[in-house]
């Protein structure tokens, strides 16, 4: 178990390398995923811990779509449990208090993410953001922009398919919201600044 | 005009996740109705936000940095210890979890479940208690279960007057209700039908078979140590039981805080908002525990006892928000579990973990794998043979189908082979 090549190609396989396929194959999205919950910092880690729950475990016997869904329930509840025993919420609000400080110094003319803003002040800001929404909101989010599918997304976050969209049209709707707020656009007042659409 | 939809719908419609009979009469009703395409238009800017938003979180990993985490994960895998065999995982020890401190730790760990459990045996006679906690989980599959009781809380005098009282308690259904009123006080709401009839004597094996549900088989053994062969047995019958445990989590957290307080030095705490294993968008959670009829026959007295109990597995069932998995690594991760018993219960397959029954084994016990209801040792159904250091008593635990069955008592390894093979 040496080895630190790749499979590139997922051809039939057993045991440990079938394991390095998945690993290949799934770890750059479980990856983006728990980057997208936890944030860079401490995603790596969350990964290692992901892959080496599913060495231990028999899903690795499982057929792809099982233990795929497997996978990305296991990133979501280890991204959770992460959230809650570091108390990183608490840690998160106060530094979204910092950056909501007029120093911080946001263009606040131009809100679209992709303009305009250093792009290391939109990341934090958007860090921010998705640490103020609530774990679910987080991981249907997430789940989804990294190209799961409604039903893969209602698995892994452990929701039900049918409210996939409500809970995505919401988790989208308040990251915008909590975005524009930290960026100092207040929600009334202020009229000279338009937040208009990115 | 159709009604019009709800956001959900009209975002999976962005999503191109809606079927196409039922995108096709959206389609319909949004060339009809200006408000929608007005929230379609809103949620359509909300989710191009979302998207160029989380792209500058940064891109996936690529396969040089992917290749890296792949040669972390290989050296992690190399460092870890062994999974013990079977027999090296039953014959590390347990002597000091049968102590009453560290049952007491480990049921504050476990929450309600350890209560409910508690609560199934609570009215049985002692003699067959030891037998009947077979019937607990789901399956078996022997482990070994070290704790360190000097990690646990001591409980104080009190605590341990109260469980020696409620042990000795001549009236269960009480002492029932007194644990049901304590359990209200911290939002656990305890729904069961097990009461003091539950599990009750009968007068003989023809009394048990008449007790039983049809299509059950009441079965007894038949090769008996000659002392033994005089006296009939004592036969106990359990009637199927259910007992549901809902607990109000913001109840459950309020009442933690408010103890954290009175907890002894150095104690685990719990912490409230972090309930192992719960998800914390659940309000409230429910474990439900069904029993089937059982049987337990106990033939003569004392040290010089037998026991014969089957029955159908219990069933423990988790309401959603319950991660076992989690309950489970939230479980070894106590300073109180050792780091041996810490491998043997992570070494358990996760599919397995919700089945497996946890034996405890007394220190220098001896362990075998044997087989029941074979001819000459060929044949028959896998079962654990758990001895005394003396090898003078111990207990045989196998299944067959739905059915587990334990022979234990104060006897070597012949006398309870024997008499498990004479189950008829």
């Amino acid at each position: 178990m040496a080895s630190t090549s790749l499979a590139e190609d997922a051809t039939v396989a057993t045991g440990g390398e079938r394991f390095e396929q998945v690993f290949a194959r799934h770890y750059p999205r479980i990856h983006r995923v728990l980057t997208g919950l936890l944030g860079a910092d401490e995603a790596d880690d969350a990964a290692q811990e992901v892959f080496l729950r599913l060495y231990s475990s028999p899903m690795l016997d499982k057929s792809d779509g099982q233990m795929a869904a497997w996978l990305y329930r296991v990133a979501v509840n280890t991204a959770y449990n992460l959230l809650r025993s570091r108390r990183r919420r608490a840690a998160h609000l106060q530094r979204a208090g910092r950056l909501a400080q007029p120093e911080a110094a946001i263009d606040q003319a131009e809100l679209n993410p992709a303009r305009s803003v250093a792009a290391a002040e939109q990341a934090a800001l958007v860090r921010a953001a998705l640490d103020l929404l609530s774990p679910t909101h987080r991981a249907v989010l997430v789940l989804r922009q990294a190209g799961l599918s409604y039903a893969e997304v209602a698995a892994a976050a452990g929701v039900k398919l049918g409210s996939v969209g409500t809970l995505l049209a919401r988790a989208e709707a308040h990251l915008r919201e909590h975005y524009l707020r930290l960026a100092g656009e207040p929600a009334a007042g202020r009229p000279h600044h338009h937040g208009g659409p990115p | 005009m159709t009604p019009c939809p709800d956001s959900g719908r009209l975002r999976a419609l962005l999503d191109g996740m809606l079927a196409p009979a039922a995108a096709a009469a959206l389609a319909a009703h949004l060339t009809a109705c200006p408000a929608c395409r007005a929230r379609l238009a809103a949620l359509r800017q909300s989710a191009d936000f979302a998207g160029q938003a989380l792209a500058l979180l940064g891109a996936a990993p690529d396969p040089a940095t992917t290749r890296r985490a792949w040669g972390r994960l290989q050296a992690r895998l190399d460092e870890r210890p062994r999974p013990p065999s079977l027999r090296e995982r039953i014959t590390a020890m347990l002597d000091r979890f049968a102590s009453r401190s560290a049952r007491l730790g480990l049921s504050a760990g476990l929450a309600g479940l350890a209560v409910v459990l508690t609560l199934a045996l609570t009215p049985l006679g002692s003699e067959a208690a030891k037998a009947l906690s077979i019937f607990r989980i789901t399956t078996f599959k022997a482990i070994t279960f070290e704790v360190d009781q000097s990690s646990l809380p001591r409980p104080t005098d009190a605590q341990r007057q109260q469980l020696e009282r409620r042990r000795q308690a001549s009236d269960p259904a009480a002492v029932r209700a007194e644990i049901e009123r304590e359990l209200a006080a911290v939002g656990i709401a305890l729904n069961t039908t097990v009461t003091d009839r539950t599990v009750r004597a009968v007068k003989d094996l023809a009394a048990a078979r008449a007790a039983a549900p049809a299509g059950t088989t009441v079965r007894t053994i038949t090769a008996l140590p000659a002392a033994l062969k005089q006296g009939a047995p004592k036969v106990y019958v359990a009637d199927p039981s259910k007992t549901v445990v809902t607990a109000d989590l913001a109840r459950v957290r309020q009442a933690l805080r408010e103890r954290a307080k009175e907890l002894p030095k150095g104690a685990p705490a719990i912490d409230p908002t972090n309930l192992p294993g719960i998800d914390p968008n659940v309000s409230s959670i429910a474990a439900t525990l069904q029993t089937a009829f059982s049987v337990v026959q106990v033939w003569g007295e004392e040290e010089k006892t037998l026991v014969f109990a089957h029955g159908a597995s219990p069933v423990l069932t988790l309401s959603e928000g319950i991660d076992i998995t989690a309950l489970r690594d939230a479980l070894v991760a106590s300073p109180a579990i050792s780091k041996t018993t810490r491998t043997q219960i992570m070494s358990i397959r996760d599919d397995e973990w919700n089945k497996t029954l946890f034996i405890p084994v007394p220190a220098g016990a001896i362990v075998k794998d044997v087989r029941v209801g074979g001819l000459l040792g060929v044949g028959g159904e896998p079962a654990l043979l758990i001895l005394t250091p003396d090898g003078q008593a111990g207990a045989v635990f196998w299944r067959t189908g739905d059915t587990l069955y334990v022979v234990a008592g104060g006897y070597g390894e012949d006398v309870l082979m024997q008499a498990a093979n004479s189950v008829k």
